[in-house]
């Protein structure tokens, strides 16, 4: 089932030139999408559209369900630790989308949001305050707001930034788990990781690429030219993609040039 | 102190200081909880020191000084709140060209008022003991609206503050929460002038959200303790000033400075104690 049609779509910030433009990508409901690319590339701008904290410049993106319910974890950087609000309260805000200005939280909501934090492994931290969190239980925290409302698309921005490897490694097989029922957008610089899970790429950098797959040759491998982290031990497979023509990724010289 | 409680209900004077020190603490502290938990002591200082430039220009053409203060404080709230937004200046910037040119602007506008010129003392380091029926009544109706956003609407405004963009993310109206409460902010500060001044105002409105923040770190508990710390603090302080003929404002800001002493003394020494049962308990 078809879940988002984006056309034409231009993203950046009001008042200024487009970062990148001519975006045309079609989202259903089994999809696994990596979006990679460098730095300032445009990704977190392309992600902030899509979730609805940015107006799109041009272009239009159309639902394709009533009320398309959306999980979000933005990049833990953006979050104010020092703030008086306990994981609980994180993870019911999570809900905001359904309740509204006036909604009223119960006790099934608090409930869910017990269950959730449980079944992600951190039911002990209910009633802490978020300044006492580590990086990764922070993150557990944020993906059990994504996902209280039951989202049927989950988007993730660089999810595994300050965590460690047991914690990416189980963020990796959860997220494929919940792939089965929910479509999955997500950022990272690590494509040597998440090639291994995604099911297709999206490479932004000033400009859009969509790759229907996520299978590479090493001969690609040396000629995909965006500074994304590609070093990974044991038999996990890589995935480069094909150079774009025209790109600031693959072809930097030219672009320098115009 | 049984002498001063009677004289509080003999004297209407004293009566209206007690109960404005009550709602002064009430509506300081809910909205100074916001102010500290998003970071806003700057900005709100600096909407404080803005409205003088209104209260000057009241005085000038002969209007009530009050409204001008509320007018000018409301237009520098929505101002640095659309500044902000828009990135074209930032936060800190705005805040303080709006703080340096709204005094500047009430000073001129006072010195030009031909004739008397106006006593700015009650209006900088305000006079508690000044409060009339009329001014009661505006902080009562402050109170009971900030108690009745907060009944309806307390979640979304604390989602809002603690993350504005994954808010926006839930269509929540992000911006026209961030307006009100700015406004609301502008609003406090000037029914607050007579009570503290601008100069004092800003310790009401952050020191019982930080003595309380020491205390507990769930938003609800802080906003109820600030309440109840403003309000006892503008109370003691009326005693103080009561007794030793000090300036009552001056006064609750000493009270709330000893109390965050005592509060943070008396943390350090809990932590050490159990330190030392845990100590004492491992050997």
């Amino acid at each position: 089932m078809e879940l988002l049609r984006i056309q034409n779509l231009a993203v950046g910030y009001p008042d200024e030139v487009p970062i990148v433009s001519g975006i045309d990508l079609t989202v259903h409901d089994s999809d696994y999408i990596g979006v990679i690319g460098p730095n300032g590339g445009g990704k977190t701008t392309f992600i902030r559209t899509l979730t609805g904290a940015l107006r799109p410049l041009g272009g239009t993106i159309e639902y394709h369900s009533d009320g398309l319910r959306t999980g979000y974890l933005p990049q833990t950087k953006s979050i104010d630790r020092n703030f008086p609000i306990s994981v609980v309260d994180v993870v019911l805000s999570g809900l905001s989308a359904r309740k509204g200005v006036f909604g009223r939280y119960g006790h099934t909501d608090r409930e869910r949001a017990g269950e959730l934090l449980k079944e992600i492994g951190i039911g002990r931290l209910a009633r802490r305050t978020i300044g006492a969190l580590s990086g990764g239980e922070l993150q557990r925290v944020l993906l059990c707001r994504a996902l209280i409302s039951d989202p049927q698309l989950l988007i993730l921005d660089e999810p595994t930034t300050f965590v460690d490897n047991r914690f990416e490694k189980e963020l990796y097989e959860l997220l494929a788990e919940l792939n089965r029922r929910m479509a999955i957008i997500m950022v990272s610089h690590d494509l040597g990781t998440i090639s291994r899970y995604v099911k297709s790429i999206v490479c932004i950098n000033r400009c859009f690429h969509y790759h229907p797959s996520n299978i590479i040759t090493p001969e690609q491998l040396q000629e995909y030219d965006c500074p994304i982290q590609l070093i990974s031990h044991g038999p996990v497979p890589h995935t480069v993609l094909s150079p774009h023509r025209g790109c600031a990724c693959c072809e930097p010289d030219k672009q320098e040039n115009r | 102190m049984i002498e001063f409680i009677q004289e509080i209900f003999s004297y209407r004077f004293l009566g209206n200081a007690a109960l404005a020190a009550v709602l002064s603490g009430i509506a300081c502290g809910i909205i100074g909880t916001y102010i500290v938990s998003r970071r806003l002591v700057f900005m709100s200082g600096g909407i404080t020191h803005a409205s003088f430039g209104g209260i000057g220009i009241a005085y000038y053409l002969g209007a009530n000084p009050l409204v001008g203060a509320l007018i000018f404080a409301v237009c520098s709230a929505i101002g640095i709140e659309l500044f902000s937004r828009k990135g074209r200046i930032s936060e800190d910037a705005a805040t303080g060209i709006l703080w340096s040119v709204g005094m500047s602007v009430g000073i001129i506008f006072v010195f030009l008022t031909p004739g008397y010129a106006p006593n700015l003392m009650s209006f900088l380091f305000g006079n508690i003991l000044l409060v009339d029926r009329v001014n009661l009544l505006w902080l009562c109706a402050l109170d009971a609206g900030l108690l009745l956003l907060l009944g309806l609407c307390y979640r979304a405004i604390v989602y809002t503050a603690f993350d504005r963009e994954f808010a926006a993310t839930q269509r929540l109206p992000v911006a026209m929460i961030g307006y009100a409460m700015m406004i609301l902010i502008a609003i406090t500060i000037v029914l607050n002038i007579k009570t503290m001044g601008i100069v004092l105002l800003m310790s009401l409105l952050t020191m019982p959200a930080v003595i309380a923040g020491t205390m507990t770190r769930d938003y609800k508990r802080i906003t109820i303790w600030s309440c109840v710390i403003g309000s006892a603090a503008t109370l003691v302080g009326l005693y103080v000033s009561y007794v030793s003929n000090v300036p009552s404002g001056a006064a609750a800001i000493a009270v709330l400075a000893v109390a965050y002493g005592l509060t943070k003394a008396t943390l350090w020494m809990m932590r050490k104690c159990n330190g030392n049962r845990a100590i004492i308990s491992r050997e």
